[in-house]
């Protein structure tokens, strides 16, 4: 009896298996641009990964016109020997122009849907997404999908991006109160692709964008353990002086330009009413760059030092928000804090964007200068 | 005769509660939960904990008031054999079904993530096999499987730690806005989750230190109302809201952001792992079922174990499909809840006016 148990159990474990996966047979994407061409007509674009030695290429790009992003995807198998798979699809990027009119969401759902899919995905909006994927200079890489993948991971952990994967992407579509926002990605004739700026979204369409140094100001509030790039600061030559720190002033020229490096971090949304905000946040930086070069040494100086670095920082962000305001999208998710008090919860998601456009904000960053470097 | 009985220690009871009420449920309780009570879902884990735990403790006073036994001899001892074998058949389909939901659930999900294509029976008769094999080993088996697999997954609850750094805190808030009603619909939804407590009421018999068993299975119910309590917390502060109520399996939707250096899709990891988890809880039920047929038809367990196998074949032909799938799971919920959170209240009023009635004949 036991025998029989054990011989089907075997059987059973070794035999009924789905059908196997050879990796030769394989077309193993790794990226896919959709583009908008009419009618609810779009273009798909994928580019394989080779693993024949003997072909001199390392990737192949394909294209196909469908209706649903599944569909392409079967036009595009007729044009390959190789089985196409999306186990290591590691970036979607998706044409301005639809982003902007038809919107992105209704190809989400698929990538939901398919359990091969990660949801660590990065999504990103570029030009063409045709051209972007058959640019043909990728640095290093095999191919433009590893490249740009390297290019955006890269971005993400060490500079100045908002995270960008499906998943988050998803979250924060879903969510009451909040935008999300993707990388633009910009090609160009001759070069790799590199990364221009964030897009803002409202709803799953895109309103605007803003440069990729100014994301700083989201990060700081809706991600509490991210990496902020380094902060240049402007400081005109008689604010100083007016300040009363003529001691430093040892050069003639018009203006201080200062680098700062971010260490540590501290962004709160305080919610005063629901049509007054304030975004309170407190950066301890050390010193990179003085342009020219200068000292603070005492403890007076510094001080003033930090509240001028923080009223400039406080000024761009003012801009920022008042651009995102016009816009009405709300990437830093003021609605979603506004919701999570009591006496708010009731609003829904019409109430917050009426609201937004009226809402009176007010920045306050400030800084604390806490290491200078080697020399003082 | 040769009793069958062998003795298992009372801190084994631990492992059994907890590794028969942890299983299929728990990958979709977040969901579940949040579709009736929202942001306050996690009150309503608490509060059914609760209950769980008073009904255990009743479950427990009825079980030392009955001289110890199976719930199977308490029917037949408080109401007869004819209605009792009515009951425990009854409580024998029950556990057919559970069985049932527990193992088309998984082989659901299996096929979901990479094994679409394959039939249904062929998932279904491997777990059978497997089962068969284990339980016909015997209560200590049984024993022994539950205590393996708790052993095997409890660190899976570590991966958790990589969702945690994208959570963001404002989703719960603010708590309590929900009405109550709400509130108690969700605790009714987590039945299907907390339910596996009753194994208590089969396994007082195999236990050797019997006054120990009370506190074991305490533990027990407290820990798993923990576990669900964790999951459905992380899982409502990981997903907005709307999301949450589109993923049939949140959680396993959360493990897929779970990537280390050397598996980057940690989710083709985690769901082979979880026939770890739901293992016990077939065996458990397979066990129990088996043992209500050989009470009720006075057969060899043996028998009883291969007839419930036969029909849960013939069953994974039948319901296959993820609309009916649900339908299944819910209706098997509300049984649970009914039989198991309702029932042992009237049966411990049932056994206390029996006692009454015993004693009194007894003195004239």
């Amino acid at each position: 009896m036991k025998k029989i148990v054990i011989l089907l159990c075997s059987l059973l474990c070794t035999a009924c298996m789905a059908p196997e996966k050879i990796i030769e047979m394989q077309g193993i994407s790794t990226i896919i641009g959709f583009d908008f061409l009419d009618d609810n007509t779009f273009k798909g674009t994928i580019s394989l990964l080779q693993f024949d030695r003997k072909e001199e290429n390392t990737s192949v790009t394909l294209s196909a016109e469908g209706t649903t992003s599944k569909q392409i995807r079967q036009k595009l198998e007729e044009q390959t020997s190789h089985d196409i798979t999306s186990g290591q699809l590691r970036t979607i990027l998706f044409n301005k122009n639809m982003a902007a009119t038809v919107g992105i969401s209704s190809f989400l759902d698929t990538m939901q849907r398919d359990s091969s899919i990660s949801s660590l995905i990065f999504l990103a909006i570029t030009d063409n997404a045709e051209e972007t994927i058959n640019n043909t200079n990728y640095e290093e890489y095999p191919e433009m999908g590893s490249y740009i993948y390297q290019l955006l991971d890269k971005h993400e952990k060490k500079e100045m991006l908002v995270n960008s994967n499906l998943h988050d992407f998803i979250t924060t579509l879903y969510e009451i109160g909040i935008d999300p926002t993707l990388p633009i990605i910009n090609n160009a004739n001759g070069v790799a692709p590199s990364i221009d700026g964030v897009a803002l979204f409202k709803e799953d369409k895109i309103v605007g964008s803003i440069s990729l140094i100014n994301t700083l100001y989201i990060k700081l509030f809706t991600n509490n353990k991210a990496f902020l790039g380094d902060i240049t600061v402007e400081i005109a030559t008689e604010e100083l002086e007016k300040r009363g720190m003529a001691e430093l002033n040892l050069s003639k020229s018009d203006s201080y330009k200062i680098t700062l490096h971010p260490i540590k971090y501290k962004g709160n949304i305080e919610i005063k009413n629901p049509e007054f905000v304030h975004l309170n946040a407190t950066i301890s930086v050390s010193t990179l760059e003085f342009q020219p070069s200068t000292s603070v040494k005492n403890k007076d100086s510094l001080k003033k030092m930090e509240q001028l670095i923080g009223e400039a920082l406080n000024k761009e962000f003012r801009y920022i928000l008042e651009e995102l305001k016009n816009l009405n999208t709300d990437p830093i998710g003021i609605g979603r804090k506004i919701r999570s008090i009591r006496k708010y919860s009731h609003l829904t998601e019409g109430d917050l964007r009426q609201n937004y456009s009226a809402l009176k904000i007010k920045p306050n960053i400030q800084v604390e200068i806490k290491r200078t470097g080697l020399v003082d | 005769m040769r009793s069958n009985i062998r003795f298992v220690n009372a801190f084994m009871a631990f492992y059994i509660i907890h590794t028969s009420q942890i299983g299929m449920g728990i990958l979709g309780v977040p969901r579940i939960m949040y579709l009736e009570s929202k942001k306050d879902a996690w009150i309503s884990i608490l509060i059914s904990g609760l209950f769980v735990s008073l009904i255990t403790w009743l479950m427990i006073s009825i079980l030392k008031k009955n001289e110890g036994g199976t719930l199977f001899e308490i029917h037949e001892h408080i109401f007869g054999r004819f209605i009792g074998s009515i009951f425990n058949f009854l409580i024998v389909i029950y556990f057919i079904a559970v069985h049932y939901s527990i193992t088309i659930s998984y082989v659901e999900l299996s096929l979901t993530w990479g094994y679409e294509g394959v039939y249904e029976w062929v998932g279904v008769l491997a777990l059978l096999i497997l089962t068969i094999y284990a339980v016909s080993g015997g209560f200590r088996v049984v024993t022994g499987v539950c205590f393996l697999s708790f052993l095997l997954t409890i660190w899976l609850l570590f991966v958790v730690y990589q969702p945690l750094q994208r959570i963001n805190l404002t989703r719960i808030l603010p708590i309590m806005t929900t009405t109550p009603s709400e509130i108690i619909k969700g605790v009714f939804k987590s039945s299907y989750t907390m339910l596996g407590f009753e194994t208590l009421l089969f396994i007082f018999p195999f236990i050797k230190e019997k006054n120990q068993l009370h506190l074991f299975s305490q533990i027990a119910v407290w820990f798993t109302t923990i576990l669900v309590l964790i999951t459905t917390v992380v899982s409502i502060l990981f997903f907005s809201g709307k999301e949450l109520e589109k993923n049939v399996w949140p959680v396993v939707s959360m493990i897929s952001t779970v990537h280390f250096p050397f598996i980057e899709r940690f989710e083709f990891v985690a769901v082979p792992l979880w026939i770890l988890v739901i293992f016990p809880n077939l065996c458990i039920t397979l066990y129990i079922s088996s043992k209500g047929i050989k009470q009720i038809f006075h057969i060899k367990q043996k028998y009883g174990i291969w007839l419930i196998s036969i029909i849960l074949f013939i069953c994974s032909f039948l319901i296959t499909k993820r609309v009916d799938n649900n339908y299944f799971f819910d209706q098997v919920g509300k049984t649970g809840f009914f039989l198991w959170f309702i029932y042992p209240i009237f049966l411990y009023g049932i056994t206390i006016i029996k006692l009454k009635i015993n004693t009194r004949s007894r003195r004239s």
